[in-house]
C-alpha cells in the first residue's frame, strides 16, 4: 500500500527533515507515527499527499511513484487519500454538512450522491444532529469528528490523521481513537501521527517512532525503552 | 454538466455575498468605468453620424426676421442667388420644421409656441466663398441676427475637433477608468483569495482541482463586472434619452443617433463580465500557481 524507499527530504538551507526512511505499510494496517515535534511525522504525511516531494528516494502509494504523478493529477491522488489535518481545517463559512458536501463536490460527485451519502456519514459519526451548525459552534471533539467524516466521505483507501487528538481531553481522545479503529476494522489503512504516548498505549497497534527525521524503532505496541 | 455549473455558480454567489461592501465597490467602479466608456463611444458614433450627414457640401442656413411675408422671403432668396458662388437656395418654412419636430417628439411641443424662424438654405460651390456669402446675408435687412446663421462648414470643423478631443481624451479616460475598475476587481478577488488561503489549502487537500477552486473566483469577477456593465448600460440609456430630448428641445440639433437601448446594455454587460473575469483570473492565477 505505502512504501518509502530511502526517502530523504531537505528544506532550503540544508535543514534535514527526513533521512533515509525505509518503510512499508500494508493494506489494512493501523500505524502510529510517534515522535516529538520536529521529528518528521507531518513531513512524512505531506509526502504521501504530494504536498512535498522527496529530495531523494521514492514514495510509493498503491504501486505508484508519487514523484512521477503530474501536477494536474495530484487532486485525483488526494481523492483516494483521506486526510485529517493537524489544524482540523474545516471551512469556517460552511455548515457541517456543507463541509462534507464540498469534499464530495470537489471530487466530482453529483448533488444526488451528496444528498445520499452525507447524512449516512454524519449518522455514522454521531453528528447528524449538528449537521446545520457552523464549525465554530462545535466542541473540539465534534470538530475532529467532522474532519474525520470529511476525510472518509470519498471512500479513501488510506486515511492520514495528523495529531487528531492533539488538543483533546483524554476522554475525547479515546473516542476519536475508537472511531479511527472502527474505520480501520472496515478495511481502510490508517496512519496516525502523534506525540501522545498515552494515546498510543490505548491501542496495541504498529508504532513507528521517529526522531530527528529518522526511524528509531518499528514495533507492535510501544517498545520497552519508550516509557519516558 | 449542469450539476457542475450549479456547484461552481453557487460557490461564486456565496463568495460575492461574503465579500459584501468590497463587491459593491467593485460593481460601482466598473459601472462608472463602463459608463464613461459607453458615453464616449456613443458621443463618438453620434459625431461620426453627424459628419456623415453633413457630407462634403458647403451650406449656410440663414434665419429670416420674424413676421416677414412670402414676398420678403422671395426677395431675400433672389438676393442670395445673385451672390458669387451660390449654387442653390431653398426656403425652409418654419411650420414645416415645427411639424417634423412635433411628429418625432410630441411631448415637447404640447402647448408650446413654434420657436423656429423661417430659414433659407444656401448651397455654395466652394469653401472659400462661404465667408463672403455669410457677410452679404448678414447685411440683408430681413436677416434675423438673434437666430443667426448655421454654418455647416463651421459645424463640420467643430465636429472634427470634437472627434479628435473625444478620441484622445476619451482614450485616456477609458484607460484610467478601466485600470481603476480592473484594479478594484483584482483587489476584491485577491483579498478574497488571501483571506481564504487556509480554506483553499483545505480544498486542495480534499482533492479539489485548480479548476474547481479557480472557477468560482473567475465567476465572482465576471458577475461583478457584468452587474457593473448592466448598471452602466441602463444609466447610459437613460442619460442619452434625457440628453437627446434636452438638446432637441433647446437647440434643435440632434447630437447623437438613437439611444443605445438593449444592444448597448448587453454590450456593456458582456464587456464588464470579460473585464471582471480577466482581472479575477490574473489575481487567482498568481496565488494558485504558487501553492501545491
Amino acid at each position: 500500500m505505502v512504501e518509502f524507499q530511502g526517502v530523504s527530504l531537505e528544506y532550503p538551507g540544508n535543514v534535514v527533515a527526513l533521512h533515509e526512511i525505509n518503510l512499508t505499510i500494508r493494506q489494512g494496517e493501523f500505524v502510529f507515527l510517534l515522535g516529538p515535534t520536529g521529528s518528521g511525522k507531518s513531513t512524512l504525511l505531506k509526502l504521501l499527499l504530494r504536498e512535498l516531494k522527496a529530495t531523494s528516494g521514492r514514495v510509493m502509494v498503491q504501486g505508484r511513484d508519487l514523484s512521477m504523478v503530474p501536477e494536474k493529477s495530484v487532486p485525483f491522488l488526494r481523492r483516494q487519500i483521506g486526510f485529517v489535518p493537524q489544524d482540523i481545517g474545516l471551512l469556517p463559512n460552511k455548515k457541517v454538512w456543507e463541509n462534507l458536501a464540498y469534499a464530495m463536490r470537489a471530487a466530482g460527485h453529483t448533488k444526488y450522491e451528496v444528498r445520499k451519502r452525507v447524512p449516512e456519514f454524519l449518522e455514522r459519526l454521531n453528528l447528524l444532529h449538528r449537521a446545520g451548525a457552523f464549525p465554530r459552534a462545535l466542541s473540539g471533539g465534534e470538530q475532529q469528528r467532522v474532519a474525520i467524516a470529511r476525510a472518509l466521505i470519498n471512500n479513501p483507501v488510506l486515511l492520514l490523521a495528523d495529531e487528531p487528538t492533539g488538543h483533546l481531553d483524554p476522554e475525547t481522545s479515546r473516542e476519536i481513537l475508537q472511531i479511527l479503529d472502527d474505520i480501520n476494522t472496515r478495511g481502510t489503512t490508517v496512519v496516525m501521527a502523534t506525540h501522545d504516548m498515552p494515546v498510543v498505549r490505548l491501542l496495541p497497534r504498529r508504532v513507528i517512532r521517529l526522531e530527528r527525521g529518522e526511524v528509531v524503532s518499528d514495533s507492535v505496541g510501544l517498545p520497552e525503552d519508550a516509557n519516558a | 454538466m449542469l450539476d457542475r455549473l450549479e456547484f461552481v455558480l453557487s460557490e461564486a454567489i456565496e463568495a460575492i455575498r461574503r465579500n459584501g461592501l468590497m463587491a459593491v465597490a467593485a460593481v460601482n467602479t466598473t459601472a462608472i468605468a463602463l459608463l464613461v466608456f459607453g458615453g464616449l463611444g456613443y458621443a463618438y458614433l453620434g459625431i461620426q453620424n453627424r459628419l456623415a450627414d453633413l457630407g462634403t457640401q458647403f451650406t449656410l442656413i440663414v434665419s429670416i426676421r420674424d413676421g416677414t411675408n412670402m414676398n420678403g422671403i422671395h426677395e431675400m432668396a433672389e438676393h442670395a442667388r445673385t451672390l458669387e458662388g451660390v449654387k442653390r437656395v431653398v426656403h425652409l418654412p418654419k411650420e414645416e420644421h415645427w411639424r417634423k419636430v412635433l411628429e418625432k417628439y410630441p411631448d415637447i411641443g404640447r402647448g408650446a409656441k413654434n420657436p423656429f424662424p423661417e430659414q433659407l438654405l444656401i448651397e455654395i460651390t466652394s469653401a472659400d466663398l462661404v465667408d463672403g456669402v455669410r457677410a452679404e446675408m448678414e447685411k440683408h435687412p430681413l436677416y434675423w441676427p438673434e437666430k443667426g446663421i448655421q454654418d455647416a462648414n463651421r459645424e463640420r470643423f467643430l465636429l472634427r475637433r470634437l472627434t479628435s478631443f473625444v478620441h484622445y481624451v476619451g482614450t485616456l479616460l477609458i484607460l484610467v477608468t478601466f485600470m481603476t475598475a480592473g484594479t478594484l476587481i483584482y483587489n476584491t478577488v485577491h483579498l478574497a483569495v488571501m483571506s481564504r488561503r487556509q480554506e483553499i489549502h483545505t480544498m486542495r487537500l480534499v482533492g479539489a482541482s485548480h479548476g474547481t477552486i479557480r472557477w468560482p473566483f473567475l465567476l465572482e469577477g465576471g458577475i461583478e463586472g457584468m452587474l457593473g456593465g448592466l448598471l452602466a448600460g441602463f444609466a447610459l440609456w437613460g442619460l442619452t434619452a434625457w440628453l437627446s430630448r434636452l438638446v432637441t428641445a433647446y437647440s434643435l440639433i440632434k447630437v447623437g443617433g438613437e439611444t443605445p437601448g438593449w444592444t448597448g446594455v448587453v454590450l456593456l454587460a458582456a464587456l464588464g463580465a470579460a473585464l471582471g473575469m480577466l482581472c479575477a483570473g490574473l489575481s487567482v492565477r498568481k496565488y494558485l500557481g504558487a501553492i501545491k
